[in-house]
């Protein structure tokens, strides 16, 4: 048993190979977002359909600071797709405070590692950052658009879009972490693998 | 004598990287206004003019014009028609204009970069190791998820198995399953072997990437960094025009 | 140079499988005797999983090299080949935990204090899956893998590069996408990433396991190569026959232990038969493509492939010109028989099954059956294929799941159902395991399983792509009985295979696929 603290390389084998998942998951629903009014999706469908790949995850991880690393990580796809940069941030924070919870249940509690998988999942929020805070700078430069053009758009992505966004990644980051744990269940336990 | 160079792109990585950060920082997130117009249109114009000299001829040109075209589908068409489809073309319109230079950026820099000279360029910017092997990995991975991703799906085509047959819950639970298994021990797997080569030693690592700036670099940096530079000076409501 | 001195090692499973309150806890250094039996592929390790506290795999191993000396380890699956490399390489127990008793030294000195990273400096290893052994995604990079991590003067690093590339003729292999190339090119990128680090010992996990005729035969040029430079090499092998003439010493394991040694004397002497006897592969190499088997015999019913052809499309961005396209004006498969298609390694074997079977997409051509022309809709109801990796078509939690799945959308009563299944699972060995989860079964078993599905999916023709690979004598004879018993039952059997005794032992006729 490794006792250090410190991540040996077996743990950033690990780290990468589940962001990879995660991140095929994002660029098979990333499509879905080019039309702005679908756009909020990605904070369902993606949640959702980490859970699994993040509950196995979660199962390897023994040290703190895995699950921080893999949000560094997943801002850095983000950033490499053309997405920007603001996730950054915010992934240090949801990945510090996942990381947390799931230590503090010593790394075995079922109900701590599907609330770390919900502030997790917070990382899809970070796209939208420049879209609702930095609306009005966005459509300045773009005023040429028509009146009633800008209006939609700022509509849909008003202020109060970004509450519900951020709700709607923690609700369906739970339901993917509670799917998670149970085809854990079914299946990696089951057979041996885990 | 075996030289490895930089045949996959006429680009540092290090360039590359900052152009990642700056063009979305412009294109997406509006920085500037109508102050920085020209650095805009620039930055929209640039990774067309990258594929092109390249030698991605085709995708450069057949990209380059349909952003063109839709540029002038958006002068011609009038703006002030009401409606439903016409809100819907604008808004697709809007995001093609501002997302495809960002995407078709991201593409490029994929396409001509190996992994291994993206990883030099960010230990030469000194990222620590716990954040470039996991990256290796990913890159290293996703061919191999997707590989996995066909053969389960080509499985499943054969099985006979369709969400009419079991169900929508079921048939994501036959897609993922299957490909995280294989993932799973294809990564233990991959662990064993990554150690006896050494990995994780206490040894700092070397690199046979050379990285260098070329003219080109020293262009497009200049270009990001002047761009920048004049977005922060007008947050201080400095303005050179 | 290289000693085990009463060697014994005691796996030690630590899952621990959770309580219903309590979260899930795995083995976090990703070792089960599911990895185990996954890379070795059909690994009968399942009693010791059963168990659950693990067992003793190794007993009392002893084995003395001097420098330069080529020794071949081989015996039935499960035998302990795989263990004894693991730990000479020091992969047990850092990597896979248990308990370690005896003494192993390189060069004089004991390993056990020294770490992986120590150990790498001195023994190379190559291993069996092109998959899962590389690091990196282009050759050169994996090339200068491991001396990077050893912190080498890159000149230095790309001078060796240079050295091992012209010494085994791979120049043209560099600076490529590794997913590119076919198995042969992957396992000489592997042996030269080992060269290239200079370590005096090279273990070898089963090299050829799938490598066709000719490129198991590049292989064994390489270890030329690393003879007659006096590296000490390890090889632990089912296929006997590429390699024959280079061992000085064969020692054959069985259960844990050592069962005979044979020296170089010995084995200048020993004949096929001697082999078959200890339930060994025969040391005797045959080209599958050269064999004497017809395609189509005068009196056979047959299905007819004409103007089958397959083009592979690159995308917009891809200029690689990779393909594993192919053409054939007339092909015809005999029925109720079994049909080997052989043919090099990245030719398009799969692909071919693949297509024959409806699942490609860019396949044009026409497939006629009894006048009938299938299209590829009807083909994937008559065509069931056990694919070579079997992982990827298993999907339910428990066998029995496995084969209801086979029965949804036809019209069958369930009492039907259950008899169905209950009589194939009889059949085939499998009734007792009906209730676990089929990713828990060996290699062997889950191919069982594979053919499970198809009888109860009623379908006449089975496609098979390489079954043996990897497998030992007795594996190998086992899955010959049951492709001749699946055609007696009346179903016609197509088989992708590199493996010459296979195609001995059952093959009835012999297709040959060759490049467009």
């Amino acid at each position: 048993m490794d006792r250090s603290k410190s991540l040996n390389s077996t743990d950033l084998i690990n780290i990468g190979v589940f962001t990879a998942i995660i991140a095929v998951i994002t660029l098979i629903v990333i499509p879905i977002g080019f039309l702005p009014v679908l756009m909020p999706l990605y904070c369902v469908f993606i949640p959702l359909f980490s859970g699994i790949p993040f509950m196995l995850f979660v199962t390897r991880v023994r040290k703190f600071g895995m699950i921080t690393v893999m949000s560094i990580l997943m801002a850095l796809f983000l950033l490499c797709t053309g997405m920007g940069w603001y996730t950054l941030p915010l992934a240090l924070i949801t990945g510090f405070i996942a990381d947390g919870l799931v230590k503090a249940g010593n790394y075995s509690s079922l109900k701590l590692s599907i609330a770390a998988c919900s502030v997790f999942s917070l990382w899809c929020f970070g796209s939208y950052i420049p879209l609702i805070f930095m609306a009005d700078q966005f459509w300045a430069e773009n005023a040429q658009y028509g009146e009633e053009f800008i209006n939609d758009s700022k509509d849909i992505f008003r202020l109060w879009m970004a509450p519900a966004l951020i709700a709607c990644c923690l609700v369906f980051g739970a339901l993917g972490g509670v799917i998670g744990g149970r085809v854990l269940k079914k299946h990696f336990i089951r057979s041996g693998i885990l | 004598m075996l030289t490895v160079d930089r045949s996959f792109g006429f680009l540092d990585p290090r360039t590359k990287l900052l152009l990642l950060v700056t063009l979305p920082t412009f294109l997406l997130g509006g920085a500037g206004g109508e102050y920085l117009k020209p650095f805009c249109m620039g930055f929209s114009v640039l990774p067309f003019v990258l594929l092109f000299i390249s030698r991605n001829y085709l995708p450069a040109v057949s990209g380059f014009l349909v952003f063109m075209l839709m540029q002038f589908a958006g002068m011609i068409i009038p703006r002030d028609a009401g409606g439903l489809v016409h809100n819907v073309f604008l808004i697709l319109y809007e995001v093609l204009c501002l997302l495809l230079p960002c995407g078709i950026m991201a593409a490029f820099i994929m396409r001509t970069t190996t992994v291994g000279e993206f990883i030099a360029a960010m230990e030469k910017l000194k990222v620590p190791q716990f954040i470039t092997i996991p990256f290796s990995v990913m890159f290293r991975f996703f061919p191999t998820i997707m590989e996995e991703y066909r053969s389960i799906g080509r499985a499943m085509k054969m099985r006979g198995i369709t969400p009419g047959k079991v169900g929508i819950a079921g048939f994501i639970e036959y897609r993922i399953v299957p490909v995280m298994m294989s993932v799973v021990i294809i990564a233990n797997e991959l662990s064993a072997a990554a150690l006896t080569k050494g990995l994780g030693g206490k040894i700092k690592r070397t690199c046979i990437h050379r990285l260098g700036f070329g003219f080109a670099d020293f262009l497009l940096i200049a270009l990001c960094v002047t761009a920048l530079l004049l977005f922060v000076l007008s947050l201080f409501d400095v303005r050179l025009w | 140079m290289l000693k085990l001195k009463d060697v014994s090692f005691t796996y030690v499973c630590q899952s621990g499988y959770i309580a219903e309150d309590r979260g899930p806890v795995s083995n976090v250094t990703g070792t089960s005797e599911t990895a185990k039996s996954a890379q070795s592929g059909t690994a009968d390790i399942s009693e010791n999983s059963e168990s659950g506290t693990g067992g003793r795999i190794l007993n009392s191993f002893n084995l003395n090299l001097k420098k330069g000396e080529f020794v071949l380890l081989t015996g039935a699956s499960g035998c302990g080949k795989t263990t004894v490399l693991r730990l000479i390489n020091g992969l047990i127990p850092r990597y896979y935990p248990g308990k370690v008793e005896g003494c192993i030294e390189i060069n004089g000195e004991d390993i056990s204090g020294r770490e992986l990273y120590e150990i790498s400096r001195s023994v190379g290893t190559v291993f069996q899956n092109p998959r899962s052994q590389f690091f990196n995604v282009d050759t050169t990079s994996e090339m200068a893998f491991a001396c990077e991590n050893q912190g080498l003067d890159p000149k230095e690093i790309l001078k060796r590069i240079s050295v091992t590339a012209g010494k085994f003729n791979i120049e043209k292999l560099l600076n490529r996408n590794l997913f590119k190339l076919s198995g042969g090119e992957k396992q000489k990128i592997a042996c030269a990433a080992t060269d290239v680090t200079g370590t005096e010992v090279i273990l070898l996990d089963e090299p050829s396991a799938n490598l066709d005729h000719d490129a198991s035969l590049d292989l064994r040029r390489l270890m030329e190569k690393w003879k007659s430079e006096g590296k000490t090499i390890v090889v632990s092998e089912h296929r006997l026959a590429y390699l024959w003439g280079l061992p000085d010493r064969l020692v054959i394991m069985k259960n844990g232990i050592i069962d005979r040694v044979m020296e170089k004397n010995e084995l200048d002497t020993v004949t096929p038969e001697i082999l078959a006897s200890m339930g060994l592969r025969t040391n005797v190499m045959e080209n599958p493509v050269n064999m004497d088997l017809p395609d189509i015999a005068e009196a056979d019913t047959s299905i007819s492939l004409r103007n089958f052809s397959f083009r592979y499309h690159n995308g917009i961005f891809r200029k690689s010109k990779y393909s594993r396209n192919f053409g054939y004006d007339d092909v015809r498969i005999a029925l109720n028989r079994i049909t080997a298609v052989t043919g090099a390694n990245g030719i398009g074997k799969t692909t071919f099954l693949n297509c024959l079977c409806g699942l490609e997409d860019n396949c044009r051509g026409v497939v006629e059956y009894d006048c009938i022309k299938l299209d590829s809709r009807e083909r994937r109801k008559k065509f069931f294929m056990v694919m070579q990796d079997v992982n990827h078509q298993l999907f339910s939690e428990s066998v029995w799941e496995e084969l209801m799945l086979c029965f949804t959308g036809r019209n069958i009563s369930d009492a039907e159902k259950d008899r169905t299944a209950s009589e194939v699972l009889k059949k085939l060995d499998l009734y007792e395991y009906r209730d676990r989860h089929p990713m828990s079964l060996s290699g062997g078993q889950k191919q069982r399983v594979a053919i499970a599905c198809a009888l109860c999916s009623d379908r006449d023709f089975l496609l098979f792509d390489e079954p043996t690979s990897g497998l030992d004598q007795s594996h190998m004879l086992s899955v010959s009985a049951l492709l001749k018993s699946l055609r007696d039952a009346g179903k016609t059997i197509v088989v992708v295979t590199h493996d010459s005794e296979l195609i001995r032992c059952c093959c009835d006729r012999k297709i040959v696929l060759k490049r467009l």
